[in-house]
């Protein structure tokens, strides 16, 4: 389950320059929900996700991730935590372009304590899921836009997190690919898989396993 | 931590962005070769003067008037003979014979034949030497220095000598030193001691100068004592003031070598520092992935220090290996002359093969560990840069 | 004096040493601000970026750590080479008692290997608590350390630049030569009573680590190294050498005696360590290694001395 209660965001360039990115946002997100944050940019969404994916800090408020206080994590714990609970699916999908498929998946995992065996597994499983096994000696630069988000996606999946965190996921994907990229998020969700999924996206609308869409205006909920 | 799949994955960063370290690399490769280089050869020349010094005479004496060495009298041998613990006492003749077409100098050094120890010497350089001949008449044994020397003035078999008597003395080349000794013997010139002492204007009597041999080194204190009080216009020169001498030259030479080669490397750390401190957006966007997936700010930073630490350890082993082609396959060209000094004759040395471990710790403290030093600040500012920002 | 400093393993020692401190002067400074400004539980950007600036600190001190190591061992062989030009010095014993600065470097050298090592077990536990714990405990701690690197920087320049070559210096023999059959040290223990009471304060210690007893444990493991390092020149070493009038602690560390000593030395500073984070941090109570790192210590000392009296039957 995850809580989030009173969260404010500023972003100060200088003592007179404040923008607040989000403005007392409170969200209770159970496990297993798949949960749509529509907002125009700007509009606090990937700010948002960040605090939750414990890569930025709020200026106030608390985050709870299965009871913890994710804010006040050291980067100890706060590398820990994503790394075992959350993947992230962005829009750019930030991969290594000269490596290749499987040696893009298999970063999350080379500082774990895992044997070689166990992580070749793992990401078997993981290409298996977001099917692009067929590429997987194959350079990310060599790869069309869909194929690229499959191996995001995998990437994502590969230490079995329990949430996933969406930003933009379909910005870069034309109608059929982003028809596809639903069918694996109704997948996850199926798998029982927290989904927040932060986009602009219309498609997202009419997508049957979303359990609730909340709209963000300004960094507050509407 | 670092198993094969970190291990896999930190070469390949490597690989793919080369280009990122190319130039440090090079510039790397070049310092360590200079050092490497110098510390070979400078290692090499004290160890082969060493192995000479060993068999030199513990005790060198010669006559000294205001402040002018002057030739040393023969009947000063037999006083030395009396003191306790002296086992051996020559006289020798040497000299510098100034040869005026080429501006240069040449050493003859007079030899007795007679004496088995000296034979032998010279027999460990060259293969053989029959003594019944090379007495026959007027020989030398010349070293390749001064091979080259009389080739370039077409002297193809013999030499006149002009000794001070305005005579001339045409001497025969019997053989030439091996190029492993030059290092000491390039510009010697061997012949009978009477011989030289003719060349060298040397009247009977008299000597250039007269080594003691002192067995036992407990009792050249008192040895050097008694010589002190014998002759007051003497002077004696010790073997350890030999070496200690040899020593503070080469750590003198290298003293300044090593205070030139500080400042560029220290240029070197300032170039690496600010090279490093330029964020580009691919390490900007390698990081914010690691991050993003779970890697500790501290695992990045190390990731870092580890992918610069083996491109400094590879320029290291590059440059170690170059320095050692260069020193001991083509004998160092213009970086010898430095060290052995080519005023006079040129010296047409072979540096006798040898690594020594302290040279290898030496060149990897003094470059690898300045070297971490100036990335890891850089590396940190990168390191702790928000991935947030990157990802959007 | 410029004989000494154009030694090239000299002038690397203190042009390494010198560019070390460059990088911990910059983080000495980080820390500072760190200590002025941090405030625990503040959740604003800038507390972020001080918590960001404390892994500059974490890594330049994990890297000191290994170059202090480095710089221990290139400096004992700075010493030896030394030996081949101050008169009267047989190896790196008679150079360190050149002048007085000698022996304080050196032991200034192993306490600040040890406090980096203590460091690092802190900053461990730091990261591994939820909330920055002892945030501003390592800093102190750094400064403390970066204070001994200090001294020891100015030390060692002092110890260099006043090494003689003129003067001749006396070889370990008689620097660690025992009148009368007594040790030179507190109480002028003979070679009996010194041997007594390594065995016995090791005995104590066991017996403190089993009850965990930290204080009594710090205390006894301070009081062991002294007794320790006595015991292994005055007695064990004589044992290694089979020569009753060769007393030195250096002469075991080279390759004649099969590098014997790191063993001895190694095994005692990790045990120390071990003792000394078992007492003074609560967290990370390692009394099972300290009683196995002690063992070993007692062990390989006591193996040459047992040895030589089986093969041969008497003292020496």
């Amino acid at each position: 389950m995850i809580s989030i209660k009173h969260l404010y965001k500023k972003f100060s360039k200088n003592s007179d320059d404040n923008f607040h990115a989000i403005q007392d946002i409170n969200i209770n997100i159970d496990d297993g929900e798949c949960v749509v944050l529509k907002g125009i940019s700007g509009s606090g969404k990937s700010t948002l996700l960040s605090i939750i994916g414990a890569i930025m800090k709020p200026t106030s408020g608390a985050v709870e991730v299965k009871g913890e206080n994710i804010v006040s994590f050291s980067d100890f714990h706060a590398s820990e935590y994503r790394n075992k609970y959350l993947g992230f699916i962005t829009q750019s999908f930030h991969l290594f372009d000269e490596l290749s498929v499987e040696e893009n998946i298999s970063v999350p995992l080379i500082i774990t304590k895992l044997s070689n065996k166990e992580m070749d597994n793992k990401i078997q499983h993981a290409m298996d899921i977001a099917n692009i096994s067929h590429k997987a000696k194959q350079k990310v630069k060599t790869l069309s836009g869909g194929e690229k988000q499959r191996c995001v996606i995998a990437r994502a999946l590969v230490n079995d997190p329990q949430i996933l965190l969406c930003d933009e996921p379909t910005a870069n994907l034309d109608y059929d690919n982003s028809i596809k990229f639903m069918e694996i998020i109704c997948r996850l969700k199926k798998m029982n898989k927290t989904l927040i999924i932060a986009t602009h996206d219309p498609l997202f609308d009419k997508l049957k396993c979303v359990d609730k869409i909340l709209h963000i205006k300004e960094g507050s909920l509407e | 931590m670092p198993n094969s799949k970190y291990i896999n994955f930190l070469f390949l960063l490597l690989i793919t962005y080369r280009k990122k370290h190319i130039g440090i690399f090079i510039i790397s490769v070049i310092l360590i070769a200079l050092l490497s280089s110098v510390l070979f050869i400078s290692s090499a020349i004290r160890k082969d003067i060493y192995t000479t010094l060993e068999d030199q005479a513990d005790f060198t004496l010669q006559r000294y008037k205001a402040g002018k060495v002057l030739n040393t009298p023969e009947s000063w041998i037999d006083e030395f003979l009396q003191i306790d613990g002296v086992s051996k006492v020559t006289g020798r003749i040497y000299g510098m014979h100034f040869y005026e077409p080429s501006q240069t100098y040449f050493m003859i050094v007079g030899v007795d034949f007679f004496d088995n120890g000296v034979v032998k010497t010279l027999q460990t350089l060259l293969n053989k030497i029959d003594v019944e001949k090379f007495l026959s008449r007027d020989n030398m044994i010349i070293g390749s220095g001064v091979k080259k020397l009389f080739d370039d003035y077409q002297y193809k078999d013999n030499y006149n000598f002009r000794p001070p008597d305005r005579s001339i003395k045409k001497v025969y080349i019997y053989d030439i030193l091996p190029k492993e000794s030059n290092i000491v013997s390039s510009d010697m010139v061997i012949m009978d001691i009477d011989l030289a002492r003719e060349i060298l204007g040397v009247k009977e009597g008299y000597v250039t100068d007269i080594v003691l041999k002192v067995p036992n080194p407990k009792e050249r204190e008192m040895v050097r004592e008694k010589l002190t009080i014998s002759h007051f216009d003497m002077r004696i020169i010790e073997k350890k003031d030999i070496e200690k001498y040899y020593k503070n030259l080469f750590n003198y030479k290298g003293g300044v070598f090593l205070i030139l080669y500080t400042i560029s490397l220290i240029t070197f750390l300032l170039i690496l520092y600010q090279r490093y401190s330029m964020i580009s957006y691919i390490d900007s966007k390698e990081i914010a992935i690691l991050r993003c997936v779970g890697w500790k700010i501290n695992s990045v930073i190390w990731l870092k220090i580890i992918e610069n630490f083996i491109v400094a350890f590879s320029a290291y082993l590059t440059g170690v290996i170059m320095a050692y082609i260069y020193v001991f396959v083509f004998d160092a060209p213009l970086l010898k002359d430095i060290f052995l000094g080519y005023d006079n004759l040129s010296q047409d040395v072979s540096f006798s093969q040898q690594i020594d471990p302290q040279t290898l710790a030496i060149v990897f403290i003094v470059f690898i560990i300045p070297f971490i030093t100036a990335i890891i600040i850089p590396v940190w500012q990168k390191c702790i840069t928000e991935p947030s920002e990157v990802m959007r | 004096m410029s004989d000494i400093l154009l030694s090239p393993q000299v002038g690397i020692n203190l042009f390494v040493e010198s560019i070390l401190f460059m990088l911990l002067f910059v983080t000495f400074f980080h820390a500072i601000v760190i200590l002025k400004n941090y405030r625990h539980g503040v959740t604003t950007e800038y507390q972020y970026q001080l918590q960001n600036r404390s892994y500059l600190l974490i890594t330049v001190i994990s890297f000191a750590l290994v170059v202090k190591i480095l710089l221990l061992i290139f400096f004992t062989y700075t010493l030896d080479e030394l030996s081949n030009i101050v008169p009267g010095a047989m190896c790196a014993a008679g150079v360190i008692k050149t002048n007085i600065y000698g022996n304080f470097v050196l032991i200034l050298k192993l306490i600040i290997i040890m406090l980096i090592f203590l460091w690092l077990n802190l900053n461990k536990e730091d990261q591994l608590s939820k909330n920055h714990l002892f945030f501003k405990q390592k800093f102190y701690f750094f400064i403390l350390i970066f204070v001994f690197i200090a001294i020891e920087f100015v030390l060692e320049i002092l110890f260099f630049t006043n090494i003689s070559t003129q003067s001749p210096v006396l070889c370990c023999s008689s620097i660690y030569k025992a009148a009368q059959n007594t040790t030179p040290m507190i109480l002028h223990l003979s070679a009996t009573q010194l041997i007594t009471l390594f065995y016995l304060v090791y005995l104590m210690i066991l017996t403190f680590c089993y009850l965990k007893k930290r204080v009594l444990l710090f205390i006894s493991s301070l009081v062991y190294l002294y007794i320790s390092y006595y015991a292994i020149v005055y007695f064990f070493g004589t044992y290694i050498y089979e020569l009753p009038t060769h007393k030195c602690p250096f002469c075991m560390l080279q390759s004649d005696y099969h590098y014997i000593g790191y063993l001895i030395f190694g095994s005692l500073f990790i045990a120390t360590y071990y003792a000394l984070c078992s007492a003074v941090y609560n967290f990370s109570a390692k009394f099972d290694k300290t009683v196995f790192y002690y063992t070993v210590f007692v062990i390989v000392t006591s193996f040459h001395f047992i040895s030589y009296i089986l093969k041969n039957g008497v003292l020496l």
